[in-house]
């Protein structure tokens, strides 16, 4: 069944039409990732869903809703957002930036019910952040403060996760185990996840499906060894790869020099895509 | 918790030199137990003479109360703004609120010395300054909905809060007969305060602290920045609108009566967000408390150091405040 579906959806900024038309299908508990060059419009795109922008054609429709007819609350209960950058308030402590993220539950007037103070607890918990929740956020390292924003999102208790760029700030070791916390958190509570990610093999490892986008259009969709090919890295981001694969590490994407370094053999180029 | 109690305390014991201290010095006892009188039930005998009760009730109660007012208003808006805004350096004046209210003064003052004596002032310096705001909104707006952002919203107070000052000053300049008073009103003054004065004020002022001390969950929401605000389920357009409509609200009822008092605004949130931490839920209260504890203090060292004349307050809030601030920032580490 389909969590969510976009029906050719366009966002025009400036002037320019950053999404192109594009349909997608995400499946009730499905990861799906949104690769391709930079500016290719996925940010966006995952900009578009949530909201902050808005589209100028198509539809986005959430288990048979409109999602242009919800208000900030009920989409916040639909969908929690990891942004790439997250605005770090001064002085806030690890376990009240959690609690921020019941803001939908709760009424405009009341304060924190227990069953909000136990969601966030769980949330730390489950993010490992127990020791750090007494810290101040702006004192976390990034890793740190990536966890603590994933369980800001977790606090929502929404269904659907979208997470923009998760790895993109974090060393090769916490990029893995965030990436391997959500995949457990989404095994977990039955998430589905919708994420862009530049890692490309670690798009491979962790997603069930990846779509690549090139100057606002959805290009390529399939399983990752279907879009992560030399041609089509070489065709959309304009990169000389070697793509390896293989039963246990699933899609491996080498960068080449094209300068013949030393150590490097010359990549042979197809002359018509030039 | 304890914070709190502790700026309760500290706000009494202002509140209560402030009652003391003046020209005709009044009896602490005596004004105990006159107070204590007038509490429901409670019949007390007072050794106050009949022209002390009188001192005590009619000029030094409705000042220090009023005092009291506009220091938590000034101070609860600037904390309300700066939250808003997500900039430190934002006060109660910021969207044109002091401007909008200089013009309206000064042309109460013109207008009187022109042959219309009952003009009143504290109403034109309430609807200037009113005016000043929603100009300051309504024209960051025009470029459609989704391009009004906080940054929009402060560069349009800017200019309106510039147009404003111009047409003042030119007003000013050419009616010199009218300088002193002017000026003596921009640097604010409680000289005149009786309860009138405060009744006609208090309403605004009280649904504006109702409307902040409600939205102090919200401005720790908005912390995050207007997308993630979004994304958690708040509305940022829409509480900014209604903590800004409640800030303008209160900061033109308090200078309609008192003058542009500077410094109170910015310095009162910051000392308390240094002393108790980030969180608007502490803040907003507190802010109020001792807002309202500092501007009476303020007003204390104004009536008395230069006695029987007075200082203007704004001149002793900046001069009391800046020292006091420097020591707490020393003391306290950095607020970035």
């Amino acid at each position: 069944m389909n969590c969510l579906q976009m029906r050719d959806v366009s966002v025009i900024l400036g002037g320019v039409r950053v999404v192109d038309g594009v349909s997608l299908a995400v499946g009730e508990g499905e990861w799906l990732g949104l690769i391709g060059p930079n500016g290719a419009g996925k940010t966006t795109l995952l900009r578009a869903v949530t909201g902050a922008v808005a589209t100028q054609a198509g539809e986005l429709v959430h288990r048979g809703v409109d999602l242009h007819t919800l208000g900030v609350r009920q989409r916040a209960r639909l969908m929690a957002v990891v942004p790439q950058h997250p605005v770090v308030p001064w002085g806030m402590a690890v376990a009240d930036y959690v609690l921020l993220g019941r803001t939908a539950h709760m009424g405009w007037l009341s304060r924190e019910t227990s069953t909000d103070l136990d969601v966030a607890r769980q949330a730390v918990k489950d993010l490992g952040l127990e020791k750090l929740s007494t810290r101040r956020l702006d004192e976390l390292s990034g890793g740190e403060l990536q966890r603590a924003v994933l369980a800001r999102a977790l606090t929502q208790a929404a269904p659907l996760l979208i997470l923009d760029e998760p790895t993109s700030s974090l060393d090769v070791g916490h990029g893995q185990q965030m990436m391997e916390m959500v995949d457990r958190l989404r095994r977990e509570q039955g998430l589905t996840v919708i994420s862009a990610l530049h890692d490309l093999t670690l798009a491979a490892q962790f997603c069930d499906r990846l779509v690549m986008m090139a100057g606002g259009k959805a290009i390529l969709e399939g399983p990752p060894r279907a879009v992560i090919t030399e041609r089509s890295l070489r065709d959309h981001y304009g990169a000389s790869v070697r793509v390896l694969t293989g039963p246990d590490f699933g899609v491996v994407v080498i960068p080449l020099r094209s300068d013949n370094g030393s150590e490097c053999r010359p990549v042979p180029l197809d002359v018509e895509t030039l | 918790m304890g914070r709190l109690v502790l700026g309760v305390v500290l706000g009494m014991v202002i509140l209560g030199i402030a009652l003391l201290v003046g020209p005709a010095g009044l009896d602490a006892g005596g004004v105990l137990t006159a107070l204590l009188d007038r509490l429901p039930l409670l019949e007390v005998e007072t050794s106050l003479s009949t022209r002390e009760l009188t001192i005590l009730w009619e000029i030094r109660m409705p000042r220090t109360m009023m005092g009291a007012a506009v220091g938590a208003t000034l101070a609860a808006a600037g904390a309300a703004y700066q939250g808003v805004f997500r900039n430190p350096l934002a006060d109660p004046y910021l969207l044109g609120v002091a401007a909008g209210a200089g013009l309206g003064a000064t042309l109460a003052i013109l207008l009187r010395s022109r042959g219309f004596p009952s003009i009143p002032l504290a109403p034109l310096a309430f609807v200037g300054a009113v005016v000043g705001v929603a100009l300051s909104y309504g024209l960051s707006r025009t470029r459609g909905r989704s391009q009004r952002s906080a940054t929009t919203l402060v560069l349009a107070g800017v200019a309106v809060a510039s147009f404003l000052t111009a047409v003042q000053t030119f007003l000013q300049l050419t009616n010199v007969g009218t300088l002193r008073e002017v000026y003596s009103w921009i640097l604010g003054r409680l000289v005149t305060v009786g309860w009138g004065d405060l009744y006609a004020v208090l309403p605004y002022m009280v649904v504006s602290w109702l409307v902040l001390v409600v939205f102090r969950r919200s401005l720790d929401v908005m912390a995050v920045g207007d997308d993630e605000a979004a994304t958690l389920g708040l509305s940022p357009r829409i509480v900014r609108l209604i903590v800004v409509a409640a800030a303008t609200l209160g900061a033109a009822a308090a200078v309609s009566v008192s003058g542009l008092i500077a410094f109170v605004g910015i310095i009162v949130p910051h000392t308390v967000r240094l002393l108790a931490g980030w969180s608007y839920r502490v803040i907003i209260p507190l802010s109020l408390l001792m807002g309202g504890a500092f501007l009476t203090a303020a007003d204390l060292v104004a009536r008395t150091v230069v006695s029987p004349a007075e200082l203007p307050i704004g001149v002793v809030t900046a001069f009391l405040g800046g020292p006091f601030f420097l020591m707490v920032l020393r003391t306290s580490g950095d607020l970035e």
